[in-house]
């Protein structure tokens, strides 16, 4: 089985986060050219999703 | 948004190189940031979902007859080389290897040995019944004068030990020596995993001081028998599909949404390598509107609108109507 043993115990949330970081850069870098627009742009959205997804989770949290 | 600064060279070329390996579009348009980017990026991601899916998460499996269609499949393709092997390896594959769900009735189709590892089930042997471990050596080929699929000759040598609390002086360790004359299910040809499960039925000696008659049924897996050839995207058949949900659980299910959104970005990809940066270069000024002068008129930022509260510094000619500016309505 190629599945690491770290990914076995993991909460799966945090596999969101590669996602996020992957997303934000390659969607940055479809709308511009500069690399440091790219970097910039991709750090702003990546933290924008980071914390509307951190901001759902604590809110479905509390209604749970 | 298609900018003249930049070299796209052969648009068309640069999106089926994009298409095929995320990151060689740009390569050839001389952009190496971001070939290094999606490349990275779009690769990473595409791996990681292979890595969290064991290897089983890319294939393309059409049954429409059980309502399965392969949308997942047509987000994966988008990675091109990663992904395309699967339609080679779903043509390789019979149509009894994909669609079937039991894996009674699959062939022995060319001689298999090597190491096997499994259980002794419901083994009769001298003063009693039960089950046990097994690790040693399998050697299995179709029988010369089969009638039907299931006879084959085999041999089945190696150590057993006790799989439960069995009232038995047969220690572990044992040795046995088995022949092997039926084959009950076998995994298909084709199919993403390097073992092979096999099921048979086996009956022999078992050898040492507690010796005697043995008979078995065999269930295990050939370790590493299967090339990459005839692994690698190869297709799920429904038995192994369940067997895969039971192993992985939640994986593979994470693993088959990253290797979608891998092809889902290339396809970005592939849009920037054929039109450019969607927003431009990066650098331009802002272009449109100045902020309005504080005094002038309560009309909105919009340019038209600006541009109609400029023009309020030089009066209209004598005999013009005066232009008025609605408030919250932009100037049409």
């Amino acid at each position: 089985m190629l599945l690491p043993i770290f990914a076995a115990g993991l909460n799966v949330t945090w596999l969101l986060l590669p996602l996020i970081i992957t997303v934000s850069l390659v969607y940055n870098a479809t709308r511009y050219e500069l690399p440091e627009k790219i970097l910039r742009r991709s750090l702003r959205m990546g933290v924008y999703i980071f914390a509307f997804m951190g901001g759902s989770m604590v809110i479905l949290y509390l209604f749970s | 948004m298609s900018s003249s600064r930049i070299d796209l060279k052969n648009p068309v070329l640069a999106t089926i190189l994009a298409w095929l390996v995320p990151g060689l579009g740009h390569a050839y348009q001389g952009r190496w940031f971001k070939a290094a980017l999606y490349s990275v990026c779009i690769w990473s991601t595409f791996g990681c979902g292979w890595v969290l899916g064991d290897g089983k998460v890319v294939y393309y499996n059409t049954d429409l007859k059980r309502g399965r269609r392969p949308i997942g499949y047509a987000a994966q393709v988008l990675v091109g080389v990663a992904s395309l092997p699967a339609l080679l390896q779903t043509s390789r594959a019979t149509p009894r290897d994909i669609h079937q769900f039991s894996r009674d009735s699959i062939p022995l189709e060319r001689p298999l040995s090597g190491e096997f590892e499994g259980w002794l089930i419901d083994a009769e042997f001298p003063g009693g019944r039960g089950n046990f471990k097994f690790r040693g050596q399998i050697s299995i080929e179709p029988s010369p004068d089969a009638t039907f699929v299931k006879s084959v000759t085999g041999k089945l040598k190696g150590t057993i030990s006790k799989a439960d609390e069995l009232e038995t002086n047969i220690p572990d360790g044992s040795t046995i020596e088995l022949t092997i004359d039926y084959l009950r299910s076998l995994e298909p040809a084709i199919y993403p995993s390097s073992d092979r499960e096999l099921q048979c039925e086996a009956k022999g000696q078992l050898l040492g001081a507690n010796g005697g008659e043995l008979k078995a049924g065999v269930k295990g897996k050939i370790l590493n028998v299967r090339s990459i050839w005839n692994r690698y995207a190869a297709p799920l058949d429904a038995e192994g599909l369940e067997e895969t949900h039971g192993d992985l659980g939640k994986f593979f299910e994470i693993g088959l949404v990253y290797t979608w959104i891998a092809g889902l970005l290339n396809l970005l990809a592939m849009w920037d390598a054929y039109e450019g940066p969607a927003y431009g270069y990066g650098d331009e000024e802002p272009a449109g509107p100045t902020a309005a002068p504080p005094d002038v008129g309560a009309g909105t930022a919009t340019p038209e609108s600006t541009t109609a509260n400029h023009s309020t510094d030089i009066p209209p000619p004598v005999g013009e109507p005066q232009p008025t500016v609605v408030p919250g309505v932009a100037k049409v």
